[in-house]
């Protein structure tokens, strides 16, 4: 078997018991989400039941690609029911950066299952083959560092300075690294169920949405460690090594000039701004780094250790709220440390300052806020304070770990919060993104169970209308269309996809409620299903459907993906192919969210999405007067007719009962899926 | 820069007063990986600290930046403050976008004056600083 190590570790914590599935009865499913998906379905036979629940089912998949050279691909997928999502915790998924899945290779695992619940403390270490499940008694309310730094001294025996070479298991022929273990670390805030705690590899990279570190504090599970000797057989190391020398001549960071001028800059790629995501604060020296393998390094270390492997959206956590850059960046460690979600808690804090100033919350107040004294916000002593009192569930830290959405509902908000905007929360209690004027993203979560937080769309239209270069060098609107689209298979060289009219006259013919647009959403679905969180290409580089520094600005996606996965696999893949597999998993996840009580009726967006606001930022492409032009469209809202008129073209090309938004079973049987049909059809929720 | 004559000591004072209700103005940042977010802004002091809009981060697709619709700056400043020779000035700067046809293009002129109309902000704080006899912090 090339690219998978064959085997994963299938753990339950209630009956302390260790085992294996192997990982080729699931090969069909492609690896990471995939596989974590149909393992869910068949492992956890109740889905209707609540995140917190002992019989939940947590997988934590590496991808078949990760652990080689492939650029970007080694990242981890966590999944199962979650905690976080508003009025139901859906199945849900999270992906994070960092060395656990190169490492999870190395000791011979494709993925990690977690059944049950334990009856006190744990954690669990792999060391190569052996599984083991630890207690973590004097772990427990630790913060997310100090647990790593502990693991790291357990696993290396208290004697071990990782500086040099160890042998992971007590003697040089059991293996040896010159690395540490890798370990993904539940906070004080998840060990203490809150429904916004994250799980936190190294310094900065987070599963964080879902509330998984919630789930595995109902599991009693505290982290997860994993230290391997061995690699990963590539079935033509020749082509991968070719593959990877291309992109490192035409499109790496230059390490030692990491400086990329906005005309020859990669376009729809984030990563190639390496580093550049979060500048340096007063020139403080530092370096870029990035996960296993992946070449366009896009985070930094600095000299103070301070915001070290943390992304632009961490420094949201305290940002606009007075603080200097560097005590933001402080702020985002604190949190960081607590193992909490900066999504959820990044607005919840800043509209509990806005009742604040309303008079409607503070100590004392209607919503009171004791231990917090809001008049103190702008310190970074209450950022720290804000997130001890929602780790240890002191006073208004009750509500506040119960996340934004449930807090706002005790608190009698709700409802006009999400008719004002205070609350900018669009769909399932997560927050907006670039869900307007980039409708496939607030699409694509509603028809989904979050934030789909995919940028394939909004980071080549970011950089295509603000970096003048390129339009200079000639990437006028209809070309960038024709390019985006070319590549969109199965539905390549339709144009109108990306044609995001909304309000022209055209835009039930072709524009964001046209039956074009509902197969945009549809590609988007199925592609990242496969592409991005199965082989876990990384968000931030791919696809990359056009490039400046390409000869007509060609991007390197299918020609990466698809060499890449031949190269490990020893296979081909075509992009359609594993588009389409991407369709498997996108229509088995939703069965799964069908199970659980999803119905075409409450696939609805918060009421302020329906209002006119002002929304500054993202250009997008519209077909206007026979021509296609880039176009600021600020005042963008959803019209919730004709909104409703495109899920029923939605739910007709993905085959699904267009009264109740649920598969039928002629979908379901042609993707192989017979089995997932007849759990529905025994639940009377077939389509 | 504009220069801005010295404001009286009223005026000062009241360019110094937090605000609420009402007069709360919304703003906003973004940045190309994690979309928009708004902000109450609750004073004039946190305006002129939170405005700032680094061009070449934009388009090299780095770091946040922070903004607000200069015309909405500009009555704000009018209607809430009564500070006529700075939303005067900031009108002034807007000129450079007014007619754009196009609308990437009217946005992204939009965006470049933003430091510029902080610069005046800083400086209106200064001067309202000095007359009170307090430091800047800005
Ligand atoms: S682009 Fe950044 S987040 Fe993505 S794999 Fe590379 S280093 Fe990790």
């Amino acid at each position: 078997m090339y690219g998978h190590t064959g085997k994963i570790a299938r753990i339950n914590l209630t009956t302390r018991s260790i085992g294996t599935i192997d990982t080729g009865d699931y090969e069909s499913w492609g690896g990471g989400h995939g596989i974590g998906s149909a393992i869910f379905f068949d492992l956890c036979k109740d889905k209707t039941i609540d995140g917190f629940d002992p019989a939940n089912v947590v997988t934590i998949m590496s991808s078949p690609l990760a652990g080689t050279l492939a650029p970007t691909v080694s990242r981890t997928e966590v999944q199962g029911i979650g905690v976080q999502a508003y009025p139901i915790a859906w199945y849900t998924r999270s992906n994070f950066g960092g060395r656990f899945s190169a490492m999870l290779k190395a000791a011979g695992w494709d993925g990690i299952v977690i059944e049950g619940a334990a009856s006190s403390p744990v954690w669990i270490n792999i060391v190569n083959d052996k599984v083991s499940i630890e207690d973590a008694t004097g772990l427990w309310g630790m913060d997310t560092w100090a647990t790593q730094q502990e693991i790291w001294r357990r696993v290396g025996g208290g004697s071990v300075n990782f500086d040099d070479w160890w042998d992971v298991a007590g003697s040089r022929d059991a293996g040896r690294t010159t690395q540490r273990p890798a370990v993904l670390a539940n906070g004080p805030a998840g060990d203490n169920l809150a429904r916004n705690g994250c799980l936190v590899h190294d310094a900065g990279a987070g599963a964080g949405q879902g509330g998984f570190g919630g789930v595995w504090g109902s599991k009693k599970l505290k982290a997860v460690s994993v230290i391997g000797t061995g690699h990963v057989k590539v079935a033509d190391p020749k082509t991968l090594m070719d593959v990877r020398l291309w992109l490192a001549r035409n499109h790496y960071l230059n390490v030692d000039d990491p400086v990329r001028q906005p005309s020859t800059g990669g376009v729809g790629m984030g990563g190639l701004a390496a580093g550049r995501s979060t500048p340096s604060v007063d020139n403080e020296p530092n370096r870029v780094t990035g996960c296993s393998s992946c070449g366009f390094p896009c985070k930094r270390r600095s000299e103070s250790g301070t915001f070290n492997d943390s992304q632009c959206v961490d420094q949201n956590y305290w940002s606009g709220a007075g603080l200097s850059v560097r005590d933001m960046r402080k702020a985002t460690d604190m949190l960081q440390k607590a193992g909490v979600n900066v999504y959820d808690v990044s607005g919840f804090r800043g509209w509990m300052n806005v009742l604040y100033q309303r008079g409607e919350l503070g100590i004392g107040k209607a919503i009171d806020s004791t231990p917090l004294d809001f008049s103190q916000y702008q310190t970074l002593s209450f950022a720290e304070k804000w997130l001890d009192v929602l780790c240890r569930r002191e006073g208004i830290g009750n509500d506040m770990a119960e996340g934004v959405i449930r807090a706002a509902k005790k608190w009698g908000k709700l409802e006009e919060a999400l008719e004002t905007r205070d609350l900018n929360y669009p769909q399932w209690g997560y927050s907006a993104h670039w869900s307007l004027p980039q409708v496939e993203w607030c699409y694509g979560s509603l028809m989904g169970d979050r934030d789909i937080n995919e940028h394939c769309f909004s980071f080549p239209h970011w950089t295509a209308a603000y970096t003048v270069g390129l339009q200079k060098e000639g990437l006028t609107a209809e070309k960038f269309v024709k390019q985006l689209t070319g590549k969109m298979v199965p539905y390549e060289d339709d144009m109108f996809m990306l044609d995001y009219s909304w309000r022209n006259g055209r835009e039930e013919i072709t524009g964001i409620y046209s039956e074009h647009r509902a197969k945009m959403i549809a590609w988007h679905r199925h592609h990242t299903r496969f592409w991005k969180q199965s082989m876990q290409f990384c968000d931030w580089a791919f696809p990359n459907f056009i490039n400046a520094q390409n000869k007509d600005m060609e991007g390197w996606t299918p020609y990466c993906e698809e060499n890449t996965y031949k190269a490990i696999m020893g296979k081909e893949m075509s992009y359609e192919e594993g588009v389409e597999i991407g369709r498997k998993i996108w229509n088995l996840d939703r069965s799964i969210w069908v199970m659980q009580g999803r119905h075409r009726d409450i696939e609805k967006f918060a009421p302020f999405f329906h209002n006119q606001f002002f929304q500054p930022f993202g250009a997008v492409t519209v077909y206007q007067d026979d021509k296609w032009q880039y176009s600021m469209e600020p005042f963008m809202h959803i019209d919730a007719a004709k909104f409703e008129n495109w899920k029923t073209k939605f739910y007709n090309l993905e085959g699904w009962n267009p009264d109740s938004g649920w598969p039928t079973r002629s979908t379901l049987e042609d993707l192989g899926l017979k089995k997932v049909a007849d759990e529905l059809q025994s639940a009377g929720k077939l389509g | 820069m504009t220069e801005l004559s010295v404001p009286s000591r009223e005026l000062a004072e009241k360019l110094l007063t937090r605000l609420s209700g009402k007069d709360v103005v919304t703003a906003c940042s973004a940045d190309p990986y994690s979309g928009s977010v708004n902000y109450y802004i609750y004073s004039f002091e946190e305006m002129a600290s939170f405005l700032d809009v680094d061009m070449d981060s934009i388009a090299n697709m780095a770091g946040t930046i922070h903004f607000i619709d200069p015309e909405v700056l500009e009555k704000w400043i009018r209607n809430t403050y009564g500070d006529e020779e700075l939303a005067d000035a900031i009108s002034e700067q807007t000129d450079v976008y007014k007619n754009c046809q196009d609308s990437v293009e009217y946005h992204i002129k939009q965006l470049s004056i933003i430091n510029p109309v902080k610069e005046l902000l800083v400086r209106r704080l200064e001067q309202c600083r000095e007359i009170l006899g307090k430091e800047s912090k800005v």
